[in-house]
């Protein structure tokens, strides 16, 4: 197909005016969230493709400015839904940069391993959906299956599937169950067999390759340029991980490859997608193997004046009661200043930028979802390509509309 | 006022800047810095209006500084200040430094600032965000449109003085009727199918 390659002034000086209009979206099966492209086409290629978000906007941000800092953890379950547990540990990590302190060992081992799992979820979706996009259905299967596992795991550990809001200002909201570590281990038996199934269906499927090779090839600089991060820019060769480059919640400690494709196309995202979900398992495996070594201990940190204390000494102690009412009340005494945190969430870098003027709640909290910037870069993606190829470009960008709207 | 204890957290202070990133912009933009300092580990440089395609420019290509990435670009609406209203922030990464940096700069209501979609093209977006949610339009930026609200949305939300619950939302008349659910009800009671043809307003 040479006729693909043309770039847009070649496809205009060929074409006769006449374009047609597609409407994608606003709830197409497709766009997995309400958002909405207009295609212009030229045949059946793509002469210019406008995307029009904003049919999730939620206002978290204004939302959040009348909230406690506490209360805003279970809004940022709300942005990315596929892996919410990251967006919470991302939060209170910002929060907790803005305190300057440091949750327990143990708190800080399990929200590794709710993190890690929390990417082998939506890597699992991302790629399941892309797959069933472009025609394959038979992985989703294998994969959804899996994904109950990691669900049913949150559920031990949170108390919810998806909307988990696991994480608290110094710490967890509770410590795992004595049902999670067997139930894990036994995912990390089945999770690599699902993964090596589906790379059976997939890797060296030639129709799945000619659907997905060289299609939203982009170069490193183009990358870096339109602000991508996490796979699509790993994928573009670019061996940027926050985990490794900026490493928080002690990162540096564990053992794991950053995967690096070299094309930046929709094969290579997946590729290095299905190589991180291996590196997440490993990152498990250490994760269930420190806190054995760790033992029993507190998940949230001593200090009454940043987390509750536990109920028996509210009814019990005065003191308790006490710090109970203020915390609940006025919250926590926040210093003034400013502070962006960014963590490697599964789509790329997942920030949030917090004013504080020192009253409970934020006076500006912004949040940087990953797949905003790299949803602005569509049009270049898709320009000069068939219809079916924004399919596939738009299911490996990952889009959710959750985070990108806010 | 209580006085201060042991038990008090610690404040992440500003201290003064000794980041050779920091010394570097001060030194090359010379008047044009207004303030640089350190504040728990994060780098700030806050840079006059005017000059801050300049400086953007400087930190992409200056071969000491190579801030290749603009990850995030946004405003806050500071009503009671004097002299300006808003501070934008750009947060630019180095990726192969493995470092961060944060310009500022400080800008009064009706003030159009230099966009920086020629330095970093991802900004397209970001400032649409902006002149969306605070209404600061910038110079020269290729589309300078609302982004996440409808184009004919009053008001700018994240304004201090626009109210949480939102603009026209707080006194809904239900009998006015507003989406035509009302006439297709009365159409669906008379025996006729009601199908909805008024759009409906945002208001």
């Amino acid at each position: 197909m040479p006729e693909t390659k043309m770039d847009t002034g070649q496809l205009l000086a060929h074409s006769d005016g006449d374009r047609m209009i597609v409407n994608m979206g606003p709830s197409h099966p497709v766009t997995h969230g309400t958002l909405h492209i207009v295609l212009e086409l030229e045949g059946e290629i793509v002469a210019k493709a406008t995307p029009n978000i904003g049919y999730l906007h939620r206002g978290v941000e204004k939302l959040g400015e009348s909230l406690t800092y506490q209360q805003f953890i279970p809004l940022t379950d709300r942005l990315n839904y596929c892996s919410s547990l990251m967006n919470n540990v991302g939060y209170t990590l910002a929060v907790e940069k803005l305190l300057d302190i440091q949750d327990p060992p143990r708190s800080r081992v399990l929200r590794v391993l709710c993190s890690e799992l929390a990417r082998i979820g939506d890597h699992l979706v991302c790629i399941g959906i892309n797959a069933v996009d472009i025609g394959a259905f038979t992985a989703f299967l294998y994969l959804f299956k899996e994904r109950e596992t990691i669900y049913d795991l949150f559920e031990m550990m949170a108390g919810q599937r998806l909307h988990s809001s696991f994480t608290r200002i110094g710490g967890l909201f509770r410590d795992i169950p004595a049902e999670f570590e067997p139930l894990c281990e036994q995912f990390l038996e089945s999770c690599p067999r699902a993964i090596d199934e589906m790379e059976n269906l997939l890797t060296h499927n030639p129709i799945w390759a000619d659907r997905t090779k060289g299609v939203g090839a982009i170069t490193p600089e183009n990358a870096i340029s339109w602000g991508y991060t996490g796979p699509c820019l790993r994928a573009a060769g670019v061996a940027q991980d926050l985990r490794v480059a900026q490493p928080y919640l002690d990162y540096e400690t564990y053992t794991f490859d950053v995967p690096v494709g070299t094309t930046g196309d929709v094969y290579d995202r997946y590729l290095v997608r299905t190589e991180e979900m291996r590196q997440s398992l490993r990152i498990v495996r250490q994760c269930l193997d420190r806190l054995k070594e760790i033992g029993p201990g507190p998940v949230i940190v001593d200090d009454y004046k940043i987390a509750l204390p536990p109920k028996e000494k509210v009814y019990t102690r005065m003191e308790s009661l006490i710090h109970h009412f203020k915390l609940i009340m006025h919250g926590i005494d926040m210093p003034v200043g400013e502070v962006y945190s960014a963590t490697e969430a599964a789509n790329g870098e997942l920030g949030f930028y917090l004013v504080s003027d020192g009253t409970k709640a934020p006076y500006r909290i912004h949040v940087r979802p990953p797949c905003f910037p790299i949803f602005s870069s569509f049009d270049e993606q898709v320009k000069g390509r068939l219809i079916a190829d924004a399919v596939s470009v738009m299911g490996a960008m990952n889009i959710i509309a959750g985070e990108m709207d806010r | 006022m209580a006085k201060p204890d042991a038990n008090d957290m610690k404040f992440p202070a500003p201290v003064e800047a000794t980041d050779p990133d920091l010394l570097h912009l001060k030194e090359v933009l010379g008047d044009k810095v207004e303030e640089i300092f350190q504040q728990g580990g994060e780098l700030t440089c806050q840079i006059h209006r005017d000059a801050i395609r300049e400086a953007l420019e400087l930190c992409r290509q200056d071969p000491s500084l190579r801030y290749e990435m603009l990850a995030d670009e946004t405003a806050t609406h500071y009503p009671a200040a004097q002299g300006w209203a808003f501070a934008v922030v750009y947060h630019l990464t180095s990726i192969r430094r493995h470092k961060r940096l944060r310009l500022r700069i400080l800008v009064p209501e009706g003030y159009e600032p230099a966009s920086a979609v020629p330095v970093y093209p991802t900004a397209n977006w970001l400032e649409r965000e902006i002149w969306d949610m605070l209404g600061i339009r910038f110079q020269e930026h290729p589309d300078m449109t609302r982004i996440l609200c409808p184009e004919d949305w009053e008001g700018h939300a994240l304004r201090k003085e626009y109210p949480t619950p939102g603009l026209g939302q707080r006194d809904i008349d239900f009998r006015e009727d507003r989406s035509g659910v009302l006439m297709r009800l009365a159409m669906e009671k008379a025996g006729n199918m009601g199908i909805n043809l008024h759009p409906p307003k945002a208001e």
